[in-house]
Order: structure tokens, then C-alpha cells, then sequence
């Protein structure tokens, strides 16, 4: 089994390495003899075709083969040993797989192959630039299958297996464990297809002769940068949440976001990705900004192995840190410099070639707006970058430990977000109608400036009230934005979206202004009382999983004399690791606010717990949701839109 | 001197507003940095390093000294964190994490002064038991006064995380 799986492995490197090969072999000689193009590039087209498929096969076979092998808890692997018990349940014996490095990393080359049948299957049959991109995307893959065969090969044997397993630890044993990074990683991966198409475009384009070619060419791209891309955006904004939602219970820090260096790393690729959909439109609407455009489309990907890298190296002390072992993070690292300098030195080689000597075009006044919009999701990206490698320069290069504090990214980030915000309402208030200008503005005023001054007079900060403020007044302006244009999906779509932006605004300043923590410290049946709720505390309950034995603290909620619920944080020892979790409870209050607990300590007839009231919380989740629905609104039959 | 063309004189505009940006946006960067960073110690480079009193809050990583746990009162405590190398007696009033032991890794934040030790306003246990502040297992491990019990735990991090 293992050797079947390590071979199928190293057989779909041949097949791939084989077929870039052949690719530029092929393209090479066209490019010297110059054939028909037609004639060779249905043949490429077919045999790329069986090779993506031959690829996933091959991939498919060994990670399966693994999977099983977590499945069966077969300790022959060395991995399963490592992750696995015989008292895990089958879902987290299996979800393991991507809970330990080796396993991700297939599972990451898994989604690859996946993606590279998904790149074969739309790109065009004819052009020169398609086939281009597919064999960079293709020597990607290579790289980072020879990743796994030299520095993590997760397929290594055990000669005598042991009978019982280490286990994955306990914090992993959660349901989100199952979804979440396989819906992060193919956010992550989809990021290869607009890498490869704009390198494909920037080789190819200086051998199209005339304009029309040209033209086609830049069309072309445009098409390929589109879906996937959005896609792309999608599956990390999925994954991001899940993410940010599973730290908020799992640790019981009561917060959803710490500005950890990986939580960092996904979320610079994520601005990455929104800085390229809206260059994209804006290289569609001016037909400019394609250097921009390439740099963004370019730089995302980027963004994800240096994400890899951050989490892999073992250098940052992390939630999410894995195996600390320098040669992998030495790997990872030439393969951020091999990719980054091929693509940017290309960039930076053919970027002359591609601007055409023009008279300065006149810009839209909406096209100016969108370009200030998107540099600030560029200052926020760079902000971001910079806060979380710091640390790491200051660490390798003068030996200091140090951490930058969430206040730096708040500090930064938060007058650029309120730019964007400015900018799209500018956008999407169509100020050339004399008519509704005044109505529209005071009614940007009224709301935006009554939640601002309601905020302030219930003791907010001026920073969360005004972030509370610019959300109203950008959702005002996506709901009139929706009903005043004649009826159309998009636009619905469009303002679901960017609404639901303003949306996540208000219901995270609400969050960080009024909400109230306090540790409280109950005997049996005693009551207290925290905000405007009493606790009551009953007696202690066993609770006995699968492979765990757990205290149950029953908490029962009242607000007067109305019963609303019952909190049942728990104390959970994993008998077989011995380590223990303490597992928070939240109690949804009015269907948008949440109770939340966390069990501190435990002595005879005494329990100590932590208690927060988290108001309009449960906004920030809907909100995450309203953006990924919204883009189902803007799917179109026709094939090429904005 | 030649007097430049109207061509040139937008593109030393364009530089000039090129550099300007970034220099506000460098500026800003290094202005938020500075009072939001916060140093990592361990107890050696804090006593060997530091002999001075620290005006700003330090993050201080270590392990707790096995038999140092003394409550002064029902909710002050006082404990010691060390390296192997180097010991920092700890005072801190407040509710522990629940992963607080003797003998494991905890990073306490606060303020250093040699006479009175090390303040803490916070005491974080990280999530993990197998948890050790970074730097300090290199640190034990270059001494060589690593106990073959912590080197099994600190091996053990290799296990999980998230992602």
C-alpha cells in the first residue's frame, strides 16, 4: 500500500515533468518552423487533456491510499502512528490526514492536480498563450510534488507497527476540523490559474504581429482572470470565516481574530485577489491597468506560498505552527524565490512591450474612484505584509523575539478601510441626477450620522463609532443603489455584496464597543448576575465521548424571571494523551448576540468561569455568507462581462 | 540648464508624488510600530542583557519552576519563571489559565524592575500543553541542560495545529 502510494506519486511527477516537456518542445518547434497552428494545437489540446487527467489519477490514487490508511488506522504508515488512535472516531481518523504537515501538503497538491484539469477544461483550443500558461501551471504542480517526495513524504513506513497511535490533539478534534482546510487549500490553489495565465500572456505576447491578435490576446485574459478568480475569492473568504469562527469557540479567548501570523497569511492573498477582480474591471472598462492587473494576478499566488512558508518554517510560534523543521521551510523558500523572480522578472522584462504608446485616455470619474479603492486594499495588503514579517527579519537577522500588536493593524488599516468605503459610495451614488442628490445625501447623514452619534453617546470609542457609521451609510447606498436601477440580478448581486461589507462593519464595531467580559466565580446553586442576565449554577454533570471524559458545567440563563437557556461549557481529558481542553459554550440571545463561556478553574464545589456578552456577533458570520451568496447573483450566460 | 519639457515635467511629478506616498506611507508604518511592538524575553537575556529597570511592557517566556508556586493571598500569587539558565521571580494578582502548572511553559506580560521582579497584568498559558515560548527551547538545548522529560514534550509540538 504505502509503496504503491509513494509510487503513484512519483509516476504522476514523471507524467507532468514529461508533459511540460513535450509542451515546450512542442511549442518551441512551431515557434522555429512554424507549422500549422491549428493542426498542433488540437494535438497539444488532447494529449494535455489525458495528462490532467492521468495527473489527478495519479495524485488521487496515493492520497486515497492514505486516506484509507487513516481510515483503517493502519500504523504502518508512520504518519497514521503519529495522528492517529484506535479510540479517535472514523471522521477525525480521517480528517487527520490534513491535521499534521505531510498530509496537508498532499492534500494540497490533491487540489492542484484538481485545479489543473479545471484550467485545462477552460482555456481556449487555439491560442498560443493558453497552452503557455498550462505548462507553466503544470511545472507549479511538478514543483511542488518534488516538494513532497524530497522534504515531506508522508508516505513512510513503519517495520514493526506499534499497536496504539499518538493521536491528534485534542484542540483538532472539532468539527470544522473535517471542512475547513480543504476549503481554505482550494481557495489557496485556485490562485495557480491566474498566476500561470498572466506569466502565459506576458511570454507570449510580444510574438503576436498584429493588433487584432493583440486584442484577442487581451481578451483572452480577461475571461481566464475572471471565474476562477472569483471562485478563488469565494473559497478563502469561506475558509477564512470558518476559520476565524472556529478559533472564537475553540480557543476561549473570546475574540475571532488575533492578527496571528497565519490568520495574516490568508488574509493577504484574500486582498490580493479583490485588489485583481477589480483591476480586472477596471482594465475592461479603460483598457489600461494591464500591467497592474498582471501584478496582482501574479502576486496573489505568491502571497499563498509565502503563507505556506510562514506556517511551514516553523520560525513563528503560531496556533497554527506545525512540525518545526528548518529544510522544509528552506524548500518552501526556494520555491518562493524560483517562482517569484521567474514571474516578476517576466513582469518586469515584457512590461515595457505591453504599454502601448497612446494618448492619455480620459478616465471615468468612477474609474478614478476605483483605482483609489483598490490602492487601499493594496495599503492594507502592504500593512498587513509588513506587520507580519517584521517579526520574522527581527528574529533571523537580530535575534529579537518581538510581536506587533493588534493596535498596528488596526491603527493602519482603518483609515485606508474608510477611504474604500468613501470610494464606493461615491461610486455607487449616481450623482449626476440632480433630483435625488440632496434626498440621497441626507439620507446618508441621517442614518450613517445617527448610528455614529448613537454609538458615541452609549460610550464607544470614536474609531468604532465611526466604523458603525461608514457601515450604515454603505448599506444605505447598496439598498439604493439596488432600488433605484431597474431591476437586475447583478445589481443585486453587486449590492449584496459590498452591503454585506457594511454589514460586517457594524456588527464588529458593535462587538469590540459593547461588549462586556467578566469572570465570575460560582458555588452550587448559587446565582450571579453579568450585564443585564443572571447565571445560575447547577450541579456538575459527566459527560463520556468517544475517546474523552468530560465535566459539564450547567449554567442555567435568566433575564428577570424569563428562562432563556443553558450554557454548558465543559472540561474535556483525553485519557489516551493526556491533555485536557476546556470546550466554550455560546447561547444565541435574539438570534444576533451571543452569550459565550469558558470554564477558568475547578475546585470541590467551586467553579470559576469566564463570561462574555458579545453583542450583534452572529452579524459577522451572515455578513461572510451575504458575500459568498451574493456572487451566485452575478453568474451570466453570457460568456464574457464584466 | 536646459529647461525642462513638458513630458519631463510630468514624470517629475509623477516621481516626485511617487516618493512622497511612500515616504508618508514608511512614516505611518514606523509611527504605528512604535508603540505597539512588544519585546519577547527569556529570563537569561532579561538579566544578562537588561541591567536596568524596563520603562515598557515586556513579554517574559519561560517555564514554571517546579516548586516556586506560592499564593500570598486569595488572589495574588508568586511563582518563578526560568530557562535552566537564568531564574525571574513572577508576582501577579488575577485569575490563572487553566492550563497554569508547575513545570510547563507559560509567557507572562508586564513589567520588569530589578528590585521587585517581574509584574505581570497577564499570565497566558498557551492553548497547547506541549507549548514552549519560542527561543527557549534553542536557548536549553544549546546549554545542554535539557531534561529528557521536556525534550519529549517539546518534540511532541511537532503534533498539530490548526490549518
Amino acid at each position: 500500500m504505502i509503496a504503491v502510494g509513494h509510487m503513484s506519486l512519483v509516476c504522476s511527477l514523471a507524467l507532468n515533468l514529461a508533459f511540460s516537456g513535450f509542451l515546450i518542445y512542442q511549442l518551441y518547434f512551431w515557434w522555429r518552423k512554424k507549422t500549422e497552428m491549428p493542426q498542433v494545437f488540437l494535438g497539444l489540446y488532447r494529449v494535455s487533456n489525458i495528462v490532467s487527467l492521468g495527473l489527478f489519477f495519479f495524485v488521487s490514487l496515493s492520497f486515497f491510499i492514505l486516506i484509507y490508511g487513516f481510515y483503517q488506522a493502519d500504523y504502518t504508515f508512520l504518519l497514521v502512528s503519529k495522528y492517529v488512535s484506535n479510540q479517535q472516531p472514523w471522521y477525525y481518523r480521517v480528517s487527520a490526514v490534513w491535521g499534521n504537515h505531510e498530509g496537508s501538503m498532499l492534500l494540497w497538491v490533491w487540489l492542484l492536480a484538481l485545479t489543473q484539469i479545471l484550467f485545462t477544461g477552460i482555456i481556449k483550443k487555439d491560442s498560443l498563450q493558453s497552452f503557455v500558461s498550462l505548462g507553466i501551471a503544470s511545472l507549479v504542480v511538478c514543483s511542488f510534488i518534488l516538494y513532497i517526495l524530497s522534504a515531506s513524504d508522508p508516505f513512510l513506513a513503519f517495520i514493526i507497527p506499534p499497536v496504539q497511535g499518538r493521536g491528534l490533539t485534542p484542540l483538532l478534534q472539532d468539527p470544522l476540523l473535517v471542512i475547513h482546510p480543504p476549503i481554505l487549500y482550494f481557495g489557496y490553489v485556485l490562485t495557480l490559474i491566474p498566476f500561470s495565465q498572466a506569466t502565459g500572456f506576458l511570454i507570449t505576447y510580444t510574438f503576436l504581429e498584429n493588433k487584432v491578435e493583440k486584442e484577442k490576446a487581451k481578451k483572452e485574459l480577461l475571461q481566464i482572470l475572471k471565474w476562477p478568480v472569483c471562485i478563488a475569492w469565494m473559497f478563502l473568504t469561506l475558509g477564512i470565516m470558518l476559520g476565524s469562527y472556529w478559533a472564537y469557540y475553540e480557543l476561549g479567548w473570546g475574540g475571532y481574530w488575533f492578527w496571528d501570523p497565519v490568520e495574516n497569511a490568508s488574509l493577504l492573498p484574500w486582498l490580493a485577489l479583490l485588489a485583481l477582480i477589480h483591476f480586472r474591471i477596471l482594465a475592461d472598462k479603460q483598457k489600461n491597468y494591464y500591467g497592474s492587473l498582471l501584478f496582482t494576478a501574479i502576486l496573489a499566488f505568491l502571497l499563498c506560498i509565502l503563507g505556506t512558508f510562514l506556517v511551514r518554517s516553523g520560525i513563528l510560534s503560531s496556533v497554527h505552527a506545525f512540525a518545526q523543521s528548518p529544510e522544509r521551510g528552506l524548500f518552501i523558500l526556494v520555491l518562493l524565490m524560483i517562482w517569484g523572480a521567474f514571474s516578476l522578472g517576466i513582469l518586469a522584462y515584457k512590461l515595457p512591450n505591453l504599454q502601448e504608446r497612446q494618448l492619455r485616455k480620459k478616465m471615468y470619474l468612477d474609474s478614478i474612484f476605483l483605482l483609489v479603492g483598490i490602492n487601499c486594499f493594496l495599503a492594507i495588503l502592504i500593512t498587513t505584509l509588513w506587520g507580519t514579517i517584521y517579526p520574522l527579519i527581527m528574529q533571523v537577522v537580530f535575534g529579537q523575539y518581538i510581536s506587533v500588536g493588534p493596535l498596528y493593524f488596526e491603527r493602519l488599516i482603518g483609515p485606508f478601510a474608510f477611504i474604500g468605503v468613501a470610494m464606493l459610495a461615491l461610486i455607487y451614488t449616481d450623482l449626476k441626477s440632480k433630483m435625488h442628490k440632496i434626498k440621497k445625501i441626507s439620507f446618508y447623514i441621517i442614518l450613517g450620522g445617527g448610528l455614529f452619534i448613537y454609538m458615541m453617546a452609549k460610550g464607544a470609542s470614536f474609531f468604532q463609532s465611526a466604523s458603525g457609521g461608514m457601515g450604515a451609510v454603505l448599506i444605505t447606498v447598496m439598498s439604493l443603489y439596488c432600488l433605484e436601477k431597474p431591476f437586475s440580478l447583478r445589481g443585486v448581486g453587486i449590492a449584496i455584496i459590498h452591503g454585506a461589507f457594511g454589514l460586517f462593519l457594524i456588527g464588529a464595531s458593535w462587538d469590540a464597543a459593547f461588549q462586556q467580559v467578566d469572570t465570575l466565580t460560582f458555588k452550587l446553586y448559587e446565582k450571579k448576575s453579568f450585564h443585564k442576565y443572571q447565571l445560575i449554577f447547577d450541579k456538575y454533570k459527566v459527560t463520556q465521548g468517544v475517546n474523552y471524559q468530560g465535566v459539564e458545567v450547567p449554567l442555567e440563563v435568566f433575564r428577570g424571571s424569563v428562562y432563556i437557556g443553558l450554557l454548558t461549557p465543559q472540561w474535556r481529558l483525553y485519557k489516551e494523551l493526556g491533555q485536557d481542553v476546556q470546550k466554550t459554550s455560546q447561547l444565541v440571545i435574539q438570534g444576533i448576540s451571543q452569550l459565550y463561556v469558558v470554564i477558568q478553574s475547578m475546585q470541590k464545589g467551586k467553579v470559576t468561569v469566564k463570561v462574555w456578552y458579545r453583542p450583534l456577533i452572529n452579524i459577522l458570520w451572515i455578513s461572510g455568507m451575504m458575500m459568498i451568496l451574493g456572487l451566485i447573483f452575478l453568474i451570466r450566460r453570457k460568456k464574457y462581462d464584466i | 540648464m536646459n529647461i525642462p519639457t513638458q513630458r519631463q515635467r510630468y514624470s517629475i511629478y509623477k516621481l516626485s508624488l511617487f516618493l512622497g506616498l511612500v515616504g508618508t506611507g514608511v512614516g505611518l508604518i514606523l509611527w504605528s510600530m512604535k508603540d505597539t511592538i512588544v519585546f519577547f524575553y527569556t529570563p537569561e537575556k532579561l538579566i544578562l542583557k537588561e541591567k536596568k529597570d524596563l520603562e515598557k511592557s515586556i513579554r517574559l517566556g519561560g517555564i514554571v519552576k517546579e516548586g516556586t508556586f506560592n499564593k500570598l493571598d486569595a488572589q495574588s500569587m508568586k511563582f518563578h519563571i526560568t530557562d535552566g539558565i537564568a531564574d525571574i521571580p513572577v508576582t501577579y494578582s488575577g485569575v490563572l489559565p487553566a492550563l497554569f502548572r508547575e513545570g510547563q511553559g507559560v509567557v507572562v506580560f508586564g513589567k520588569y524592575s530589578i528590585n521587585k521582579g517581574f509584574q505581570a497584568t497577564e499570565v497566558l498559558a498557551k492553548h497547547d500543553e506541549k507549548y514552549m515560548p519560542p527561543g527557549a527551547i534553542e536557548i536549553l538545548n544549546k546549554k545542554g541542560c535539557w531534561q529528557s522529560e521536556v525534550r519529549i514534550k517539546s518534540s511532541n509540538k511537532k503534533r498539530g495545529g490548526r490549518l
